[in-house]
Order: C-alpha cells, then structure tokens, then sequence
C-alpha cells in the first residue's frame, strides 16, 4: 500500500529570541492509508508539535514530509491552508466551536471555505451530524451541549470536506470516561467503515489501545512503534 | 469563501456584539451626520445670500471708500471716508445711471414722547426710491427740496413707527433723533431684510441733513447706482471720473492707487461664492476630522475583536481558511460597521439639516431647504473608504496569526 505520510529526519526547534528550544530530533516513520495511529507520550514530548507538523498547522524546521508521496516540506502557508481545507480534518481537546452559534454552523465553516455550495452545505452538515448521533441537536447553540456532544460535533465538522486523514489532538482530555468512550468509538468507526486515516495524540494507554498502532513519542524523539494486539473497542454501539 | 459568505459572517459576527457594534459607529454617524448637515446649510445659504444680491438685479454699481485693498469689505468706521456729495455731482452729470443714491448709516436714539429707541438712521436722497424700490405706506418720501434745504423731515420704517407712535398716526409728528428734532412725513411699506439688515427699523433723512446736523461730517459712506447701459463700461467709467475729481493720476488701472472701490453684482456674486466655497471647506475639515476620529474608534474595536476571537480566528485557519480569507473577513466587517454609521449617519444629517431649514425659515423667511446628493454621495464613498483604511491594519493583524498560536491563545 502506498505511504500515506513518510517523514525522514524530520526536527522542529522553537527559536524564541537568543532561546533555541529543540522539540523534536530527527525522527523518521511512515503511515499507510487506512491506519489509526496513537501518538503516545508524556506532555512536553513533542507528539503535539509532530501533529501540528503533520497537519500543515506548523512546519518542521529540517528533515523531508512526502505526503501521498508529494513533498511538501517547503509549501507556502497559503497551499498548506488548502492542504488543511482539502487533505485533513481536526479534533482538538477544547473543541474549539464558535461561541454562540448553531451547531449546524460549526459544521457547515469548513464547508464555506472549501466553496462547497450553499444547498449541499446544510445536507452534508446533517449527514455528518447524524453519524455522530448528533441529529437530534442540529439547532442547538454550541454552548448548550455536554462536552462529549461538543467534541462529537467537532468530529463531524471534520468530516465534512470528505478528509483522506484526521488528526485528534488529545480528544478525550477534556472528557469523562463514557463520553471519551463513545468520541473514541466514533473515531474507531470512521476510521474500520470508511477507511479514514486516522492520527491521535494522547498520553493516556486506555485511549491509545483504541487505535491499530502506538508510536511512542518521548523528548522529541520515537521510542516504540508498535501493533496494538489487545485492541479495545468500545462498550457503545450504535 | 465567497462574498455572500463574508458578508454572512461578517454581520453574523458583528450582531454578536450588537451594543458594541451600535456605539462603535456612532463615531461616523456623528461624522457623516455633521458633514451633511454643513453642507446642507453652506449650500442654503449661499442660495439665500445670492438672491438677497439677485434681488437687487444686475444693472447695480457699488461704489465705496477702500484704502486700495481689493477685497474691501461693507463700508465700516475704520476704512478711511473718501467719497463726498461732489462726487455725487459728478458722477451724476456723466449720464451714465438711471439712478444714483448716496447713503450715510450711523444709529442714534430716536424718540417720541416717553418711547425711546436705538434705530439705524440713513441719510439718503431721493434717487433712493429709484434703485431700491421701495412702497411708501403713507405720507411720502424725501424730496430734492428737503435735500438742498437741510430739511429735518424723516421717512420711518414700519416697526420703528409702530414701536414709537403705537397705533397713533406718526405723520406730521415730531421725534427726537439725538438732540435734533424731526417731523415724520412718510412710513415705509413692510421691507423685510437686505444685507441681513432689518430695513424696518430704519429711518431715513435727508442726506446733507444728516451731514451737517446729525453726524458731523462731510463725507458719505456708499453710492448705489443703477445703469442705464452695459455695467462693466459703466465701472470703467465711474473710476475714470473718481480719479478725476480726487486727483488720482492712475492709467494703469492700479486699484491699490484708487481710494474707492467699484462692484458690480456679479462682483458680489463671485464674492460670495468664493466665500460659501471657503466656508464649505472649513466646515467640512472639521467634519473630516471627527470622522478620521471615527474610524480610529473604529480600528480600536477591531483589534479589540481581533484579539478577543484569537482562538476563532486560529480554528478558521485549521479548517483552512487562508490568510486571506481571514484579512477580507475582518476588512468587510470594519467595511460594514462605517457603512452601516454613514447610511445612519445620511439618515441623520438630512432630517437634522430639514429641521435646521425650518428653524431658520423662523428667522429670516425664504430660506430654502436643500439636500445635498452630492454630499450623500461623497458621504457613502467617505464612510466606505475609512473602513477600508481603518480595517486594513487590524484585518493584517488577524491574518498574520500563526494558527498553533491562535489556538492556545487564552
């Protein structure tokens, strides 16, 4: 199968004034199309940081990113701004909805920068929904949902631009256990039914045990890359 | 994102924050407001004092005293007195007017009986009658004889009359101007205003009566006349025989040599649009500048908003909205928010300027109430353009963003 990611060499330092902080050093590993990956380590390790390198959120300061085989290390914030709209779709701890407004609207904002028509934005938008088992609340404010509702709605609003990869920074931190149970099903599901790629960070093994691979991550660089053989799957079914 | 898109966001964002949006605006409503309402009244008064100058027609000559500055302003007390009854005479034997006045002004108290009042006096002659028409209610005017004769008889105007005799008939009666007695022969009709001057109030006497007896002085302070010809010939022709009988030696036409100066209406009317024009654009600085401090309000409140959907902004980009996309985001909210303030602002200053006209008409009668499309216009683009230019800085700022950043932003 075709790599989906391959990363070579790749090191990230921040550069605050005189203040050189290396993040990550050297690392190299691929990913195919269609895997659930957990990056797992400590915070401070740097799994974030890869992440948002990966998503075309940040960029990595040396080392080659062929993403389906293209490179894309020195692409500009603009095609890395399409790469974001096109190619991916995130899930961040603090959800990140817009405050006060329709759930149907945080579903439908990447839809109106990709210039996804008005009438097929709002099918879409309920589709999405639905797959998270969210339709009953369409028309809710953001701020009157639970917090497992919430992230299940940021799920969906990364869904709809039909990503070949989403990346989930933390999804379940924020979360009670039932809650971060169905959030990491739903992600289990996309991820076996649609083949969507999928890349987690998280620093808790309960989680991690939902995905098919553990990279562990610690001071910046690869320490384990593993199958996860005892795979959880989760107590909810739809 | 298209520009149906933006402009959803835009206003969906800005309702959000509707108390603020409100008085964010209110800078420009308040500029834009002013700048119509300037421009309205500029505009209506120089329409007012144009026919004022319109009314006197265009066969007018104007001479005055003038101590060689062009644009010697209406005859004052500090501007040297030149002009004599002799030059009167001379210019009166050139043929070329239908009607020459002389006139004198000073205020006296005027009184009759226990009444005593403060009332402009002219001195005229009874060439006033020709060149500014006027109806005598009763009695009648000065005639040449009470010119040459010093005779102390006196024409009132209408409230002047009123205001001392009451409903008596003031013909034939005698009143004190200063220390000198007078008898009344006539009552102006109703005049209204001239030159902002309430003709009502004023009286008039004989000319070298008001020279010798009331005044003191030799000299007169204006000559109106009206010609029987072409008006610029008929200037020409004024300075010629002025020069003469002053013993001017000017054949360069040097009006900084003459010691009087001659107008015509159309003079006046240039004049005086020269003056509208310069009093539109002081007018309208003052209103540009409360709208320049409109929009600094207005750049302040977008980097307030910039700053506080730092996260929103971060999470626009994530979903991958462009640095563009997010500077034309924030630019056409600060668009819509001054150009919702100027159609407020439009709004505002015509039904400020229409109750402006109303009380003016109060005062002084026709005054005409005009809508300035052309300041309208000038107001939309204005209230455009300080949003874009007022917009740019905090527009850049969002878009700059680094999106990692944004969205740790607390």
């Amino acid at each position: 199968m075709a790599h989906l990611i391959q990363v070579e060499n790749i090191s990230k330092e921040y550069i605050n004034g005189d203040v050189i902080t290396p993040v990550l050093h050297e690392v190299s590993f691929s990913i195919q199309e269609g895997e659930f990956v957990a990056l797992m380590g400590p915070s401070g390790s740097g799994k974030s940081t890869l992440m948002h390198c990966l998503g075309f959120l940040d960029r990595f300061s040396s080392g080659s990113y062929l993403f389906r085989e293209r490179d894309v290390t020195l692409i500009s914030d603009t095609e890395r701004a399409l790469m974001r709209r096109e190619e991916v779709g995130f899930v961040f701890q603090s959800f990140f909805l817009l405050p006060k407004s329709r759930v149907i609207d945080n579903v439908i904002l990447p839809m109106v920068y990709a210039r996804i028509s008005q009438k097929k934005r709002e099918q879409i938008a309920r589709q999405a929904l639905d797959s998270v088992g969210l339709s009953h609340r369409v028309q809710h404010l953001s701020n009157q949902l639970s917090g497992g509702e919430r992230q299940r709605v940021a799920i969906a609003r990364a869904l709809v631009n039909n990503p070949k990869m989403i990346f989930a920074d933390e999804p379940t931190g924020n979360l009670d256990t039932k809650s971060g149970e169905i959030v990491l099903k739903i992600l289990q599901d996309l991820n076996e039914e649609k083949g969507t790629t999928i890349i987690m960070v998280t620093h808790e093994l309960e989680a991690a045990q939902f995905a098919k691979r553990i990279i562990r991550v610690r001071d910046g660089g690869v320490l384990g890359d593993e199958k996860v053989i005892d795979r959880r799957k989760g107590a909810f079914h739809k | 994102m298209n520009y149906k898109d933006l402009f959803y966001t835009a206003t969906e964002s800005l309702g959000r924050n509707k108390s603020r949006s409100i008085l964010t605006i209110l800078g420009i409503v308040i500029g834009i407001a002013a700048v119509i309402l300037m421009l309205a009244i500029g505009q209506s008064a120089q329409g007012f004092i144009l026919g004022e100058v319109a009314d006197l027609g265009s066969d007018f000559v104007f001479v005055e005293p003038s101590s060689g500055d062009p644009n010697s302003g209406p005859p004052s007390p500090f501007v040297q007195q030149t002009l004599d009854l002799d030059d009167v005479e001379a210019l009166k034997e050139s043929g070329i007017f239908t009607a020459l006045s002389a006139t004198l002004v000073s205020s006296y108290p005027v009184s009759h009986e226990q009444e005593s009042k403060f009332a402009q006096i002219a001195g005229v002659d009874p060439d006033y009658l020709l060149a500014f028409p006027t109806d005598i209610d009763s009695g009648r005017f000065i005639d040449s004889t009470d010119v040459t004769s010093y005779g102390k008889v006196a024409v009132l105007g209408k409230t002047i009359a009123e205001d001392l005799f009451g409903d008596q008939d003031p013909i034939g009666m005698k009143i004190k101007i200063k220390k000198t007695s007078f008898r009344v022969i006539g009552v102006f009709a109703e005049q209204g205003t001239r030159f902002f001057q309430n003709l009502d109030q004023r009286i008039a006497i004989p000319v070298t009566t008001a020279q010798r007896d009331l005044f003191g002085v030799d000299y007169i302070n204006f000559l109106v006349g009206r010609v029987k010809d072409d008006v610029e010939l008929a200037k020409d022709e004024v300075k010629y025989i002025l020069r003469d009988t002053h013993n001017i030696d000017n054949p360069t036409g040097d009006v900084s040599k003459d010691v009087f100066f001659v107008s015509s209406q159309s003079d006046a009317v240039e004049t005086i649009g020269v003056i509208g024009s310069v009093l539109t654009i002081f007018l309208s600085s003052i209103a540009a500048i409360s709208l320049v401090v409109g929009g600094i309000g207005i750049m302040n409140i977008m980097l307030v908003s910039v700053t506080e959907r730092t996260r929103e902004i971060g999470l626009r980009k994530a979903v991958g909205a462009t640095a563009e996309e997010i500077s034309r985001q924030f630019l056409v909210e600060a668009v819509l928010l001054t150009s919702l303030g100027g159609i407020i602002g439009i709004i505002f200053g015509v039904l400020l300027s229409a109750i402006a006209a109303y009380l003016i008409r109060q005062f002084v009668g026709t005054w005409d109430f005009i809508i300035p499309f052309s300041a309208i216009g000038l107001a939309a683009v204005v209230s455009t353009m300080v949003g874009l230019v007022f917009g740019f800085y905090p527009a850049r700022r969002a878009s700059r963003l680094d999106p990692i950043e944004a969205l740790r932003y607390e």
